[in-house]
């Protein structure tokens, strides 16, 4: 059962009990009161004739009258006052009745003053009988008041009956309002439930829009906030999933390139019969692409376990540079490129042979892309490492993904240059581990600045 | 009888190297280039190929945009690349190529997707000269010295094979694989016996050499 339905069918009830319970009540305590008033009315109207009656008779008779004179007297003295409603009973039986009933036989009285009630169904009738005793000249009397009070009891009824139209016309209209608001209420529950289904099924970018300021409100903000890091972390583990899948797609085009050669050269040593020299070519060839293979995996080896065994901690900038520059010594002299380095800070919080691993791999970088002639520098200021060249440059598009393993700005991947594509990349990993980030500014034939900025690993 | 001249345009050294070897004891004229521009800007003075190999991922010019001048001189094209992924495949099948091989590949695979993009163009030779001994691969006739002699069709199959990739060893499987079927049940004895017969009957007692555990290689100096 949905929970609109429940609280609903709970608050009718409830509403239904009240009602009932609430009009049974007032219904009932309503005809006590009309018949209570009835009932006074009647005992007034019998006390009253009673009371006149008897005046009368004392005023006009007395002991010693003539019982003829007597019995027309009383007679006369009743009917002044008798209404339709009056008895009067004597000693041998009935002397006045405007009723049809015999109110003595229903009603008897003792010989007392006391003024005695009784209600009464006779066939379909509801009779109220007031009656009392009087002594009169020697002799009791008996003076009733019979009412019909079927109509009262029948505007009871009709009363109750518009009680009932009422209350069921009330009772409908509230169960209509009590769905209506409801309904109401659950609507952004509702429209969540919707929302969690469709972002269930990957629809990642829905959102719940509720205004309104209750719970439901919060609760939907609640979930949208919720939903927003679902997304994310979707996105992210998405970004992570294509990162290795290019990387993947990367490292076997990698490897298929060497291996080719590989294949074929041996395949030709196997089958055809090659000259001494022809042999020796293929040889060389295996050798280098081996060789090769063997350097690609040394590469991937430190971008995949770099994470382990690094020691950060204050190292000499100075010593740094001139353990670099003494590193790449061989190859600038061979090129003729010069390099400088300026050192204005002393120390820097690093590990030594992974900073040294980056720098060399940034002057290799810069070096390929610098002719004979040029120099490189070799800056460190504030918390900033810088390799600066004059060399031909990377165009803008590139410069986004040149960090990316694999990427050669070159896409022929021609090993002219003989780059394996994981040298940026690294040296971004290498960054990564010390909280720094790598800023790469280049223009086309004016040179490229490499600067690493770090961020906690701030000058000591 | 004019070789077929094959175009390679390769940027690895170590491959176009392989190949071109590989062409030349097969029989094959080649020119080798590892610029795609400059491919391209030599086919303006020189565009007498048969078939061009092309790298997709070239210097200068990819291969797919090479495909372009090599239609203008209805140079069939095969492809050889490590772009392995099915989108480049369809796109260089799709504007055209005759083939496509991955990287890394195999020598003969290599040869044979040659043979049959040559085949399919018409620019195969159909005759195959060994020696003294001539095989007329449409009217399926051999002669030796200008006479004919009879060969059992699957002795002219394993001959021609031999033939078509002189100078390299040919293992007994793959000619039997080849020439009598992936399904037949037979050992390569049956491949040792067909060649026996064809050095008798071709007296090429040294023609066809046997490579010991390997298989057997037709040896033209």
């Amino acid at each position: 059962m949905k929970l609109w339905q429940k609280v609903s069918i709970a608050s009718i009830s409830v509403l239904l009990a009240v009602v009932i319970t609430c009009s049974t009540l007032l219904l009932l305590q309503t005809k006590d009161n009309i018949i209570q008033l009835t009932t006074e009315q009647a005992q007034t109207e019998q006390w009253n004739l009673s009371v006149s009656f008897s005046e009368m008779v004392q005023y006009y008779l007395n002991n010693e009258s003539n019982p003829a004179v007597k019995r027309s007297g009383i007679n006369y003295c009743f009917k002044r006052f008798a209404t339709h409603s009056s008895v009067l009973i004597g000693k041998e039986g009935t002397i006045y009745s405007a009723v049809s009933i015999k109110p003595q036989e229903i009603l008897p009285i003792n010989n007392n003053n006391q003024q005695k009630v009784i209600l009464r169904k006779i066939g379909d009738r509801n009779i109220l009988i007031v009656g009392s005793g009087l002594n009169l000249l020697n002799d009791n009397y008996y003076i009733y008041t019979v009412k019909d009070i079927t109509e009262v009891y029948d505007s009871i009824t009709a009363m109750t009956w518009r009680f009932v139209l009422i209350c069921g016309v009330g009772v409908f209209a509230g169960t209509l309002l009590i769905i209506g608001l409801v309904r109401h209420a659950n609507k952004p529950l509702i429209q969540l439930k919707d929302i969690t289904r469709r972002i269930a099924v990957g629809e990642y970018d829905k959102r719940a829009q509720v205004q309104s300021k209750d719970e439901a409100g919060e609760l939907a903000a609640d979930f949208n906030a919720m939903a927003d890091a679902v997304q994310n972390h979707i996105f992210e583990l998405e970004e992570t999933a294509k990162r290795q899948q290019l990387f993947i797609g990367g490292l076997t085009h990698e490897f298929k390139t060497p291996l080719t050669s590989m294949i074929i050269h041996s395949d030709t040593l196997l089958s055809a019969d090659l000259s001494k020299e022809e042999a020796q070519n293929s040889l060389i060839h295996i050798h280098t692409q081996c060789r090769w293979l063997e350097r690609l995996t040394q590469k991937l080896l430190k971008l995949i376990t770099l994470k382990e065994n690094i020691i950060i901690k204050p190292e000499s900038v100075k010593t740094l540079f001139d353990d670099v520059v003494e590193s790449t010594a061989e190859t600038f002299s061979e090129r003729n490129i010069t390099i400088k380095s300026e050192c204005d800070i002393d120390f820097l919080k690093m590990d030594y042979d992974l900073m040294k691993s980056l720098l060399i791999n940034l002057i290799d970088n810069a070096s390929k892309a610098s002719e004979p002639g040029q120099s490189i520098t070799l800056r460190a200021y504030d918390n900033v490492l810088e390799v600066r060249d004059n060399g031909k440059g990377i165009p803008q598009s590139e410069i986004k993904r040149i960090t990316d393993p694999f990427h050669r700005v070159d896409s022929s991947r021609s090993k002219k240059t003989g780059g394996s594509g994981l040298g940026l990349a690294l040296v971004k990993r290498i960054a990564d581990v010390h909280n720094a980030h790598l800023v790469i500014d280049s223009q086309l034939n004016n040179g490229t600045t490499v600067k690493v900025i770090f961020h906690d690993a701030l000058p000591c | 009888m004019a070789k077929n001249r094959i175009l390679i345009v390769e940027d690895d050294k170590a491959i176009s190297d392989g190949i071109a070897v590989n062409l030349q004891y097969s029989g094959y004229d080649y020119m080798v280039f590892s610029d795609g521009q400059e491919a391209a800007d030599s086919l303006k003075s020189d565009h007498s190929y048969d078939l061009a190999l092309l790298d997709i991922m070239l210097p200068g010019m990819d291969g797919f945009e090479l495909l372009s001048y090599m239609k203008k001189y209805n140079i069939p094209v095969i492809y050889i690349t490590a772009k392995s992924d099915v989108p480049s495949e369809i796109k260089g099948l799709r504007d055209g190529a005759e083939d496509y091989i991955i990287k890394p590949f195999e020598m003969l695979t290599l040869l044979v997707r040659i043979e049959k993009v040559l085949e399919r163009t018409g620019k195969l030779n159909k005759v195959l000269r060994v020696g003294d001994i001539i095989l007329d691969l449409e009217n399926r006739t051999v002669t030796k010295a200008g006479e004919e002699i009879i060969l059992k069709p699957l002795e002219f199959e394993v001959f021609t094979m031999l033939a078509k990739y002189k100078n390299r060893t040919i293992l007994r499987e793959k000619l039997l694989n080849e020439i009598w079927g992936t399904d037949y049940f037979g050992d390569t004895h049956t491949v040792d016996v067909h060649i026996a017969n064809l050095r008798k009957k071709l007296d090429a007692f040294d023609l066809i050499k046997t490579v010991p555990k390997y298989g057997y290689r037709l040896e033209v100096k």
